[in-house]
């Protein structure tokens, strides 16, 4: 219970921008976007450690490593002394972020948000947190005149282009992303349509239900395009080979940490894949 | 099950049983100190001993009572549990690859544990408050003894409880249980299924006193009952005819050890999720340790099964920190290879029982 | 005494016992013996107490045998299976030790191991792994197994000993020893029911000889008086003679018939 209020008592006086002093000097944190976030805000070398999911920048990911944003070890966060754990809003498991609180650990996690309106306020999260409230307005701020500009590039992108976008093809029916997905979210942002519609998030889904979804663009991770062989590899596939995308060969293959982070990237993101949408020709 | 016993016989002659014990003894307890001292965080002797006198730092009092001890207690009551229930198992089926698994705890457990993490936005709300922080264990637990309930009386239902029903219907349930588990994951989202793969990797962090106190009573409990059951698992090898020939009465006995096995196995899967391998193979050690007898391979099996756990925790915490691979990784990492040994002995003695 | 009272017992619609009526009284070695499928181990088996008889009842000492719990039983009666299996790798004498209940001093227990292992001529194999003995040594080591659960009850003297073909893996010596034993135990005050195909043993060691054929009890006497060859033969279907003596038990040969080798040069 001392750890609590104590914990209690600081946030407050954070909150009242009493703590005029630089905030948190060894932040641990979890989640590709709060770590992007950080690293834009220009507080990456106060960051002595994040998990599986920061790979972005590359100085990111030379940091300690405390494994997987789901499977965090209170311990072993706990060595590495920081003053604060800043991540996504799914860190857990909530029995070890109950732990890291209890050892008088600060430990914020950030809101949800696969939209603009999302990594904004994102961004001003983690600036409180990080007591740099100024340069993560200015940050917001930024974000939306980029995505402004990248709108205008999905604008052009053709009325009702149909995308798939497929995580996985290891075994049995592809893995898609249906509706409330982030792959969901940045083909809408792109100026795209999902052609996958009935169904949550990344299921796996029948070759006719592909073939009769008539997707005109085939979108993928390009790590996943590579590990399954490349694109020939792919459209050897019936379900996709007879699909107006297969028959055209329209395809993308994008990073997928860039595509899904919904960071402060995501104005890249959008301009990048509304720009191979717009193409009405593949030119690989 | 037959492993020669010529060298602790040897020894158990030459010495009596006492130092074995007293050597198992001292390892748990080794090994038991080690979960507390060592970790991540590097706490000296003089942190250990102002928290042991109640007078230590903030950070090290934390780490030490609200991680550490929790740890250990839980991993020494998953250990003693595992062991225990593989061991009465085996011997009640007199078939020595039995193992808690086999007659569907664990499934049990799973598909309750995934109900919970899948469909538990459903009704979790309507759970009282102080039972919500608890659905997935509780979920876990009252699958365990459903199923377990379920297999046993389906083997029984002309009388006797028959032991190839049993392992039949057990793999049956499994069967149904992968089905209903995959039926979930195909309905979960991102995040669940997430879940629900590290749930199944297992792992004694949960840390929480009270979910650790629950278990831990409730698998010492059946624990002691279990381990006054060594006369009568003996008598089973001589099969259950003469078993119930020489006094025991056989169907009270195995719902005895149903039930204790589905108590203890379901209480530790629900704390640390399913945990491979301890079950199958620390009454093996312990039969190459102090011979066949139950009386003494009961309690030798614990004190093993106990120190396993804690030493594949230790291993998972010390191996790449500050990250930490799960704990079932570290027990099929020592359990499979002992499996396999355990195999190719039993072919070179010529397929008899192993 | 231990009484059968016209027991039935059927598998499916394959009635395996009709009508049987035994009993064996304290301090009396009786034989069970007849043809295959006659349902001699089924009737051992129902006098142990392994189940309830459709019709009929079994009673131990006056009581209903099938109302007495596993553990009262055992110290009343003890039973050797036809073929005794053990599944761990205990010595022989672990083995012997499953027999002594928890409150039995251990100096008693070893003495009562001991002796017993002695009289089945065991004795120095008590510290061997009971998968190293050859199959009659086994089978002897349950036998003495079995009389040590005898023994080691509170009325030792009283219980009843039921042993299913206990000589057939044993050589004719170890034949003669077992039934020595039974004997003995009968002398003892035990009641003794063996199951055995070898009708001479029976003739010489039973002091009476229930003979079975096609779930009936057909004769129930001293071998000497039971055994004629006209019984034999008819219940065996095949041709047996029985050789007297006076004073001697009587013996009992097949005869081969002219297909038999008639010698070495045949």
């Amino acid at each position: 219970m001392r750890f609590l209020t104590a914990f209690l008592l600081s946030a407050v006086l954070l909150a009242s921008g009493d703590a005029r002093a630089a905030g948190p000097q060894r932040i641990v944190s979890a989640g590709g976007d709060i770590t992007e976030i950080i690293y834009q805000l220009g507080a990456g070398d106060r960051v002595i450690a994040v998990d599986s999911t920061s790979t972005f920048p590359a100085e990111a990911a030379g940091k300690e490593q405390i494994g997987y944003i789901r499977r965090l070890a209170a311990e072993g966060i706990l060595s590495l002394q920081p003053d604060l754990l800043i991540a996504a809003h799914d860190a857990g498991p909530p029995p070890a972020v109950e732990q890291l609180k209890a050892a008088g650990l600060r430990v914020e996690l950030a809101p949800k948000g696969d939209s603009l309106a999302g990594v904004q306020q994102k961004i001003r999260f983690v600036g409180d947190v990080l007591a740099m409230p100024e340069a993560a307005g200015t940050l917001a701020e930024q974000l939306e005149t980029d995505m402004q500009g990248a709108s205008e590039v999905a604008r052009a992108v053709p009325e009702n282009t149909r995308v798939i976008f497929v995580l996985n093809t290891r075994d049995g029916a592809p893995l898609v992303a249906g509706a409330g997905t982030a792959a969901d979210a940045i083909i809408g942002l792109s100026g795209g349509v999902n052609a996958v519609t009935g169904f949550e998030g990344y299921k796996p889904m029948s070759q006719e239900a592909i073939i009769s979804a008539a997707p005109d663009v085939l979108l993928m991770m390009s790590q996943t395009l590579d590990r399954i062989g490349g694109i020939d590899a792919m459209l050897a596939r019936p379900e996709f080979s007879l699909t107006p995308a297969g028959k055209n060969r329209r395809f993308v293959a994008m990073d997928g940490i860039l595509m899904l982070t919904f960071g402060p990237r995501l104005p890249e993101a959008v301009r990048e894949l509304a720009t191979a949408l717009t193409k009405t020709e593949q030119s690989d | 099950m037959a492993v020669t016993t010529t060298l602790p016989r040897r020894v158990a002659g030459v010495f009596g049983r006492r130092p074995l014990f007293g050597a198992l003894g001292a390892l748990v307890v080794l090994v038991a100190f080690a979960e507390v001292a060592l970790g991540p965080v590097r706490l000296g002797p003089v942190d250990l001993f102002s928290v042991l006198i109640g007078n230590g730092e903030p950070g090290p009092t934390a780490i030490l009572l609200q991680i550490r001890l929790p740890r250990m207690v839980l991993g020494l009551a998953v250990g003693m549990g595992l062991a225990l229930s593989g061991c009465a198992l085996q011997g009640v089926l007199r078939n020595p690859l039995a193992d808690p698994g086999l007659i569907g705890v664990t499934a049990g457990a799973a598909v309750g544990a995934v109900t919970v993490i899948v469909l538990g936005n459903f009704f979790i709300g309507e759970l009282p408050a102080f039972v919500r922080p608890y659905a997935l264990p509780l979920g876990a637990f009252v699958g365990s003894i459903l199923v377990t309930g379920f297999v046993f009386t389906f083997a029984s239902r002309s009388g006797g409880t028959n032991v190839a029903m049993l392992i039949l219907a057990g793999v049956a349930v499994n069967a149904i249980a992968g089905a209903l588990i995959g039926a979930m994951v195909y309905i979960s989202d991102d995040q669940q299924l997430r879940d629900l793969t590290f749930w199944s990797m297992g792992s004694i962090a949960s840390g929480n006193w009270m979910s650790v106190a629950v278990t831990s009573v409730v698998a010492v409990a059946s624990g002691l009952f279990l381990l006054r059951m060594g006369r009568t698992l003996d008598l089973f090898q001589l099969g259950e005819r003469a078993a119930f020939h020489a006094g025991v009465d056989i169907e009270r006995q195995k719902r005895r050890i149903a039930l204790l096995t589905a108590l203890s196995v379901g209480a530790v899967t629900a704390a640390a999720g399913p945990i491979g391998f301890i079950g199958l193979v620390a009454p093996h050690m312990a039969r190459l340790i102090v011979g066949p007898a139950h009386r003494h391979v009961l309690p030798a099996a614990a004190l093993i099964g106990g120190a396993l756990i804690l030493g594949a925790d230790l291993g998972v915490r010390l191996a790449v920190p500050p990250s930490e691979p799960p704990i079932g990784l570290a027990t099929s990492m020592i359990g499979g290879p002992f499996f396999l040994w355990l195999l190719m002995r039993r072919m070179n003695r010529g397929g008899g029982n192993a | 005494m231990l009484e059968a009272q016209g027991i039935t017992v059927s598998f499916g619609k394959t009635t395996v016992l009709r009508d049987v009526s035994l009993r064996v009284r304290p301090g009396e070695l009786v034989a069970l013996c007849g043809p295959n499928g006659a349902g001699k181990s089924t009737l051992l088996a129902a006098m142990a107490g392994d189940f309830q008889p459709e019709r009929g009842q079994v009673f131990i000492e006056g009581a209903i045998i099938t109302g007495l719990p596993p553990a009262e039983l055992a110290r009343r009666r003890a039973v050797l299976e036809q073929s005794p299996s053990l599944s761990a790798g205990f010595s022989v004498g672990e083995l012997l030790a499953l027999s002594i209940p928890r409150d039995v001093p251990p100096e008693q227990a070893d003495a009562l191991i001991a002796r017993k292992l002695h009289s089945v001529g065991l004795a120095d194999r008590i510290g061997d792994n009971c998968q190293i003995l050859s199959g009659g040594q086994r089978h002897r080591a349950h036998l003495a197994r079995v009389l040590v659960q005898l023994a080691a009850s509170d009325t030792p003297d009283t219980g009843y000993l039921m042993l299913d073909e206990p000589t057939s893996s044993l050589d004719i010596a170890h034949q003669i020893t077992t039934m020595r034993i039974a004997r003995r135990a009968a002398r003892e005050g035990a009641g003794v029911l063996v199951v055995l195909h070898d009708l001479n043993l029976a003739a010489a060691f039973a002091d009476r000889v229930a003979l079975m054929h096609d779930g009936r009890m057909v004769a129930d006497g001293p071998g000497a008086e039971i055994f004629t060859a006209d019984r034999l033969s008819a219940i065996y279907e095949t041709e047996i003679a029985v050789e007297r003596e006076d004073g001697q038990a009587p013996r009992i040969l097949p005869v081969y018939g002219p297909d038999a080798h008639a010698g070495p040069e045949a």
